[in-house]
């Protein structure tokens, strides 16, 4: 069955599934192959909705990226991706962190010094409402600033953290008619399909990756 | 019976501490750069030790803290910035967020010649 569905194109909502799949894939083969034990890193959040695992660190650890002005962790030829991770006792060479960082790129450095701004934070200013913020001097980061809390809100804003808000309006509201109004809104039910069919992908901002021009030849399509 | 969750005095109480030492508004986070310019913010652990409370009370704090840290109203600013941009995409690509600059470079190539 996991074969199946990797045979077949993924679709949006199904993108997490399908690498934590091929992850699991992998564990299986590791053991099996090998006769090591693998085990899947567990999506989701622990307590306090943090991750059981830092994949950021782990993905800078093993070279796969460098951590950007924005956060994530870009890898060097395809910029912002998804990641994946198993546990395993297989003994197995270790790449290290990049040597170069990846962020600042070339083409943000030149807008640095023409507007004093790069593409991520030009979309999404911390000053005027967005997220980010920072400097660069002489090719590196040397400030940042970012709000976690307001990111939560533009990447998972219909999503878990919207509903818990969403509901707390309607819960908060005495008069039945207006509660009414407040739990059938285009709101609350995209949070509703977000959390049930949808996974996680009508949720996601991204804004900042769309601009970062790390790895956007690959996302430039015809 | 219940699941643990923090009484609402306990919460008011040490809420604006919580959140001001935690992660939520990260400030030179950045692993590279030199320890003194670092402020990464503490983990709850940390953040409990400072307090003198338990970690499972900063954590509840902390989660209910930056739920709440903006109202409603930045759920319909974060809709409204992403169709802003969306829109914006569509029409300049990448543009949308380097215009400026691209304009200026323009500027510049005009003015060598």
């Amino acid at each position: 069955m996991a074969a199946k569905q990797a045979d077949q194109p993924p679709r949006e909502d199904d993108l997490t599934s399908t690498i934590k799949s091929l992850a699991l894939k992998l564990c299986h083969y590791v053991e099996r192959k090998f006769g090591y034990y693998a085990l899947l890193y567990p999506p989701g959040v622990d307590r306090g909705r943090q991750p059981f695992m830092s994949l950021s660190l782990a993905a800078e650890l093993a070279g796969c990226g460098t951590r950007s002005l924005a956060g994530p962790i870009l890898n060097q030829e395809y910029g912002f991706m998804y990641y994946a991770a198993l546990i395993t006792t297989l003994p197995l060479p270790v790449d290290g962190p990049a040597q170069e960082s990846v962020c600042p790129a070339p083409e943000c450095l030149s807008m640095w010094e023409a507007e004093s701004t790069t593409p991520c934070l030009a979309v999404c200013p911390i000053e005027n409402g967005g997220c980010l913020g920072g400097r660069l001097e002489n090719g590196k980061i040397v400030d940042s600033q970012y709000d976690r809390a307001r990111c939560t809100i533009r990447t998972n804003g219909k999503w878990v953290p919207g509903f818990q808000k969403a509901l707390g309006l309607a819960l908060d509201e005495p008069d039945g008619e207006r509660r009414k109004m407040i739990l059938n809104s285009t709101m609350f039910t995209r949070t509703l399909w977000s959390m049930t069919y949808s996974n996680v992908s009508q949720a996601q901002c991204f804004e900042c990756m769309r601009v970062c021009p790390v790895g956007a030849m690959h996302r430039n399509l015809n | 019976m219940s699941f643990f969750f923090v009484e609402p005095e306990v919460y008011k109480k040490y809420k604006d501490w919580v959140l001001a030492m935690s992660q939520s508004i990260q400030v030179n986070y950045v692993e590279h750069l030199a320890p003194e310019k670092r402020k990464p913010g503490y983990s709850d652990k940390q953040i409990a030790e400072a307090l003198g409370l338990d970690m499972r009370v900063v954590r509840e704090i902390r989660c209910v803290g930056e739920r709440e840290f903006y109202d409603i109203d930045e759920w319909e600013k974060a809709t409204e910035f992403k169709e802003r941009q969306c829109r914006a995409y569509a029409e300049r690509g990448v543009a949308s967020a380097t215009g400026k600059y691209f304009a200026a470079k323009k500027v510049k190539k005009v003015e060598k010649k």
